[in-house]
């Protein structure tokens, strides 16, 4: 937290399932399976329970804590791609495209290039890349979220950070490698000394096809780290709350829907803010 | 019906015809084995389309039975997909078999001229079959096959080698809405949406690559984030106030374009910075011009 907000923040870490008090509300943090460290808080207050959310996908991804249904009277629920277009398949079967792109990447002397966001969905990529196409490169920003996780005892596999690599980067030798960039980076300094590459885009939005021209990537893969919409229903169904709030995402339509179809109270909640693009 | 799909799909995700017209290059070089084929693709590119078998009220009334979704969450879907194919096509995802059947683009058409003069049953109950062991892109483009409403992702010059015979005319347009992407290494506004003006106002007419000096990208660029009015991802959304020359060669009339006129060649020729906008082409203009 620290890493993403400022180290001069004034920050007290919490165990899941750990309690504390604050004005007489019990407090506790349970996995929200997004990215490591992601939580639902759990508020309670004599006899009455609600939960947040946050960001959270239901399925897990074998390196975020698995998230944890919380029963609850209130539940409030992001609505990311709450449309039922959105249905992710299976993590391996995505892995299995994305490790056959930069294999086809590799054989043809491009390098490959992935987009991603820093914290949490590099490093889900990272852990399911196969190592023996080629070598793994991260982007500054992306090699500090590694060491802070890695300090937390979380696993990815082997890695080198761009900065000191990216000379070589352009050089023959590393051709087989693959880089890992947040997004934003695409049009940093470290692009321009790359030679021949292909630019791939992971993330939810990949799924509808004008999104894939986005940016101009080449390859758009659909992986994402929030809750699609069958994960959405379960999520709800799953905290058998008798008040639902809706936030982030497409609010007014999962609402609806939950009132209309699923007959739970549902309001939406507006907060800041936010902008659909943004994952 | 698998390669055709993927073909379609790579067209369409073609930012530029010259790389469209390479892989369509490629395709009949890979299958200049079957000409048959390749002449049933051809004819499908070049809009030459079997009649479909289902309005798109029913194929969408069947999906909506079929995913047990209501018509307005169909139509929130659609509204952000931006294409129903597409829509029943994502939406169905979740209920096709494991088992991929690998159905011939010819055999599905042939089924389909059978199933032409058929009970409406019937022909519901074929489609219902294909959606099972279809996967979600062959679905996106039976979808367009059946209704009928199949596009060519490709111009109809690519087919021709008269590919220039046509005089490019230059239009005055507005510039209505920008699209940041990769431009020489670095980030910037590489794509513009120009609008003709049509009665009151400005309808969207085409897009043009952005290729501009690097101190008006600069000045413009500026221009853009400070008068954004609305950004959807990447695209933002300005008032419409700078005129552009651009320079179309080929203008086909077109019911499906808000403007009334499709535009396949679109080339950025100068920024007229400072122009009115009154000197912006009209609809009517444009409609005298291809008359005389």
């Amino acid at each position: 937290m620290k890493l993403r907000l400022s180290k001069g923040i004034s920050v007290q870490g919490l165990a899941y399932g750990e309690t504390i008090f604050m004005n007489g509300v019990e407090i506790s943090l349970f996995p929200a399976g997004h990215v490591p460290g992601s939580a639902q808080v759990k508020l309670s207050y004599r006899g009455e329970i609600w939960v947040i959310s946050g960001d959270y996908k239901t399925i897990a991804d074998g390196l975020s804590p698995a998230f944890e249904s919380v029963q609850c009277h209130h539940f409030v629920t992001e609505s990311t791609f709450g449309l039922p277009i959105f249905h992710w398949r299976p993590q391996d079967e995505v892995f299995q495209d994305i490790n056959a792109w930069w294999q086809r990447n590799a054989a043809n002397g491009f390098k490959s290039i992935m987009l991603g966001y820093s914290l949490g969905k590099a490093q889900r990529i990272m852990k399911y890349l196969d190592r023996g196409i080629g070598d793994v490169i991260c982007h500054s920003a992306i090699a500090d979220a590694n060491l802070a996780l890695e300090n937390s005892g979380f696993t990815f596999g082997t890695w080198t950070e761009a900065g000191k690599a990216v000379v070589d980067f352009s050089s023959d030798s590393l051709s087989r490698s693959l880089l890992i960039c947040p997004p934003n980076a695409i049009n940093g300094p470290l692009m321009q000394h790359i030679g021949r590459h292909e630019v791939a885009n992971c993330s939810g939005w990949m799924e509808v096809r004008k999104s894939r021209n986005w940016g101009g990537v080449d390859q758009g893969f659909v992986l994402s780290d929030h809750a699609d919409w069958p994960q959405l229903l379960v999520a709800v169904s799953a905290s058998c709350a008798e008040h639902v709030y809706v936030t982030h995402g497409f609010t007014d339509v999962f609402a609806r829907y939950l009132r209309e179809n699923v007959r739970i109270n549902t309001e939406v909640v507006k907060v800041g803010h936010w902008n659909r693009t943004e994952e | 019906m698998k390669p055709f799909a993927e073909l379609i799909d790579a067209l369409r995700l073609c930012r530029f015809e010259k790389d469209k017209k390479r892989l369509w290059e490629q395709f009949i070089q890979n299958n200049q084995d079957h000409e048959s084929y390749v002449g049933l693709v051809t004819a499908l590119l070049k809009n030459e389309c079997p009649k479909g078998i289902i309005s798109s009220k029913n194929l969408k009334l069947l999906a909506m039975e079929t995913a047990g979704i209501p018509n307005w969450l169909l139509d929130e879907s659609k509204n952000f997909v931006g294409d129903l194919s597409e829509t029943i096509a994502l939406i169905l995802a979740p209920l096709q078999s494991e088992k991929k059947v690998d159905v011939g683009l010819n055999d599905m058409l042939l089924t389909m001229d059978d199933l032409r003069f058929r009970d409406s049953h019937e022909i519901r109950e074929w489609i219902l079959s294909q959606w099972q062991h279809l996967s979600t892109l062959e679905i996106l483009v039976f979808n367009k096959l059946v209704t009928c409403s199949f596009r060519s992702p490709l111009s109809l010059e690519i087919f021709s080698e008269t590919k220039n015979s046509i005089e490019p005319i230059q239009l005055k347009l507005v510039l209505l809405y920008a699209e940041r992407g990769r431009i020489k290494g670095r980030t910037g506004f590489t794509e513009f949406t120009m609008g003709i003006a049509s009665g009151e106002s400005y309808v969207t007419f085409t897009k043009v690559s952005v290729q501009l000096s690097d101190i008006e990208s600069e000045i413009l660029e500026k221009w853009i984030i400070e008068n954004t009015q609305e950004k959807f991802g990447p695209v933002h959304r300005i008032p419409a106030k700078q005129v552009f020359t651009v320079e179309c060669s080929v203008i086909t009339p077109s019911k499906r374009h808000k403007s009334g006129y499709r535009i396949t060649e679109a080339t950025l020729i100068s920024w007229e910075n400072g122009m009115s906008t009154e000197q912006v082409t009209t609809t009517e203009s444009l409609r005298a011009i291809l008359k005389g």
